[in-house]
């Protein structure tokens, strides 16, 4: 069979425009346009855009090296851009449209817009070849549970919620909790979170009592009934960062592996999104693995860890293991 | 000596390592296959330089491993999007890239000629108009400058933004849900540009059960859905991650699945000659080459299309064609109704059904059950009964659950035996 001739239009993704030298050397342009530099500020504007070593290739090269047709000395110590426009941004490349154009039918992208919005775009992208299409993956083993991100009410909840996160203004909600309990709660919302396995949104935010910071709060989207902001203020000092830095995780999950079964790779695959740390054990030819993880994927790491059978052995912490012991030996009851 | 150059000419050189450091992390130097020491020292500090904060070094009697940890609930974006931002380039590239942006950005078309006068006249710099026209057809492929032909020669201006960049309001609800796509759509490597554009980073989505690694595999990715847009034949190195040998296979690129639960994608390729589906690692898939049109496509596509509802995951079994397997687990309904929605979700197309009060079943019909031995496992401690017509799936997970008592259950009789002598 023969191979195809490359045609103009094969994109590729490595590419130097999109590289971070010269998003580096970009914001040093634009920046040194409106207030001279000096070799400080520009270190740390390239700290910023790219690598750690990258500052002392980029600087000396701009400054004294052949890039410096790109800057002018502005004083002994400082520069300016010697190009005579402040904006350096590149119009859209074909593939960046063409990667939006995609997007279009991605019914979760669909949720940010209004449908005359979705009209516009569509419009827009009229002419330009979508990078992919959806049906060209299969996704075979996500939640059939998943949100439904074609309900106007969900819709409606979702805008509400990214316009309360984006401004940092608190958030009225009316939540139905797991036992169909209802409730009205103020809460400070610091993230939206999703999960591609359960195709779902979460809220995470702190509740707010009477302008006091509250407890941290996780809420499925699917299950606000609907939100307002509020015109509360938010309390003073309060960290938007807050339901990220889960201060007390616990021990971290110790796991044998057995030289068998492919289970090394398999295991380092499937736990891929723990923070883990392995060890190659030479007397055994096993290896150790700690599996860090939040309390509240407790369970689910659990089963996903039973899931992998006896080729992987729990060894602790205690508690876990209980609970490891607990469920094989029902499971030997039920069984043989 | 060659100096150390922080960045790369060929992102296949990364890839690998990248991978073996995310992934495992327990290797030390010597440990990195056929490569020189000399290799996996650049290719370390290039990984080092571009995940600072993400390396982390342990000293064992065998040398020093590195490996990269992070947890994905704490990450915003994509740490290894860095590799794809790290490709080499000459000093005139770089210059020629803001010199362009800078002279056009007044909307005036130029010829190649022009261009080359401005460019001395302007910043002193003397370059060769070849290089410049070079450079302005690659750019125009980009898309990111558009000609005209000019009496006999073509000029050159920068392409028009897009009308909706135009609207503030509208373009801050692109740039949104760029944020979010960026992690969770194909190509997201693709929106972070976008974002490195605008000089915005997300703020407003965290992840859950995100897989970082399989960003490494979109190169060969966009290789294989081109093919599968013109409804080509693929030709490709596959290479085996347990011997890692290689072989060199043609098929027909028809589908990519996706696991959600691992990340792992997985390239669902038609053989004509064997006549059967099958499903490859997308990371085993290495230089892929877009051959042939086939005009059998669309025949392929429906029936790979048709035989989907029996796939549990990607494995179109063996010999026997269809497997059938009956679990009846014990949920007590009154406090484990969770147990039946993850019953419910998690089915496939299986049926969920109530035998007798706390008592479930399960049955579903697959081309090969032996890839649901894993879910079945995830039960473990509820499992009644077992039915399969695959008798050796059965046996294996009877021996991995007498396998797993004698681990846990016989472990806790010797301790207890301890604390009562």
């Amino acid at each position: 069979m023969n191979a195809k001739k490359t045609t103009a239009e094969t994109f590729t993704l490595f590419e130097e425009i999109y590289g971070s030298y010269f998003q580096a050397v970009r914001r040093i342009l634009e920046q040194s346009f409106h207030t001279p530099l000096t070799l400080q500020d520009m270190y740390r504007l390239v700290r910023a855009c790219a690598f750690e070593e990258s500052a002392s290739v980029i600087v000396p090269k701009l400054t004294k090296g052949p890039w410096s047709a790109l800057l002018k000395r502005d004083g002994e110590k400082t520069w300016k851009s010697a190009l005579r426009t402040s904006s350096l941004k590149m119009p859209l490349t074909s593939l960046q449209k063409s990667w939006l154009k995609a997007l279009l039918n991605d019914v979760r992208f669909r949720l940010f817009f209004t449908e005359e919005q979705l009209t516009r775009l569509s419009e827009e992208l009229k002419e330009i070849p979508a990078l992919y299409r959806q049906e060209d993956f299969r996704c075979f083993d996500q939640y059939a549970d998943g949100d439904s991100y074609e309900d106007p009410a969900y819709r409606t909840v979702f805008r509400t919620i990214l316009q309360a996160i984006s401004s940092r203004k608190p958030l009225f909600t009316a939540y139905s909790g797991k036992k169909g309990r209802h409730m009205t709660l103020e809460i400070l919302p610091c993230r939206l979170q999703y999960s591609q396995k359960d195709d779902k949104f979460r809220l995470l935010g702190i509740s707010v009592h009477h302008g006091r910071i509250g407890a941290p709060m996780i809420l499925n989207l699917a299950r606000i009934e609907g939100c307002h902001l509020s015109r509360n203020p938010v309390p003073a000092g309060f960290d938007w960062n807050t339901p990220f830095l889960s201060e007390n995780r616990p021990e971290p999950v110790q796991i044998r592996i057995a030289n068998e079964r492919n289970a090394l790779e398999r295991c380092m695959l499937h736990f891929a999104n723990y923070e883990k740390r392995t060890v190659y054990d030479p007397d055994t030819d096993t290896w150790l693995c700690s599996l860090y993880y939040d309390p509240s994927d407790e369970t689910e790491l659990l089963i996903e860890l039973l899931s992998f059978g006896p080729v992987i052995r729990i060894l602790g912490p205690e508690n876990f293991l209980k609970q490891v012991r607990e469920r094989v030996k029902r499971q030997y009851e039920l069984f043989f | 000596m060659a100096e150390f150059q922080e960045l790369i000419k060929s992102f296949d050189r990364i890839r690998d390592y990248m991978r073996q450091f995310f992934l495992y992390g327990f290797k030390v130097r010597g440990e990195y296959g056929e490569k020189s020491g000399r290799t996996y020292d650049n290719e370390r500090r290039r990984i080092e330089n571009y995940l600072s904060g993400y390396i982390h070094s342990d000293y064992t009697s065998k040398g020093k491993q590195v490996s990269i940890r992070m947890d994905s609930k704490q990450i915003l974006s994509n740490p290894l999007y860095a590799a794809w931002k790290s490709k080499s380039f000459t000093d005139r590239d770089l210059l020629l890239h803001f010199f362009l942006l800078d002279l056009l950005s007044d909307g005036n078309p130029r010829t190649v000629p022009e261009l080359c006068d401005d460019i001395s006249l302007r910043y002193g710099e003397t370059l060769d108009a070849q290089i410049i026209r070079l450079k302005c057809r690659e750019y125009e492929s980009l898309g990111i400058l558009r000609s005209e032909k000019r009496g006999k020669s073509l000029s050159y201006q920068l392409a028009e933004p897009l009308n909706l960049e135009k609207d503030t309001q509208l373009w801050n609800v692109i740039q949104n849900a760029v944020k979010f796509s960026s992690e969770t759509a194909p190509f997201g490597v693709v929106g972070s540009t976008i974002l490195d554009r605008e000089f915005l980073s997300n703020d407003l989505f965290c992840w859950k059960h995100y897989f970082c690694v399989h960003t490494l595999e979109d190169e060969v990715l966009l290789t294989i859905l081109s093919a599968m847009r013109e409804h080509r034949f693929l030709s490709f190195e596959n290479r085996s991650s347990r011997s890692g040998k290689s072989v060199q296979l043609t098929g027909l690129p028809l589908q990519i699945f996706v696991s959600a639960q691992t990340g792992r994608r997985y390239l669902c390729v038609y053989f004509p000659p064997k006549r059967r589906f099958n499903c490859l690692r997308l990371d085993c898939i290495f230089n892929p080459r877009v051959l042939e049109i086939c005009p059998e496509y669309e025949f392929h596509r429906e029936n790979l299309r048709r035989n989907l509802p029996y796939c549990w995951g990607v494995s179109f079994g063996g010999r026997s064609r269809m497997e059938t397997l009956c679990m009846t687990l014990y949920i007590d309904e009154a406090g484990e109704g969770h147990i039946i929605n993850r019953l419910r979700r998690e089915r496939r197309g299986g049926e969920v059904q109530q035998v007798r009060e706390n008592v479930w079943l399960y049955m579903g019909t697959f081309f090969d059950t032996n890839e649901m031995l894993p879910w079945i496992k995830s039960f473990t401690g509820r499992i009644l009964d077992l039915q399969c017509s695959n008798q050796a799936v059965l046996d294996k997970v009877t021996a991995d659950l007498k396998a797993m008592y004698q681990m846990y259950g016989e472990e806790e009789k010797d301790e207890r035996k301890e604390n009562n002598g």
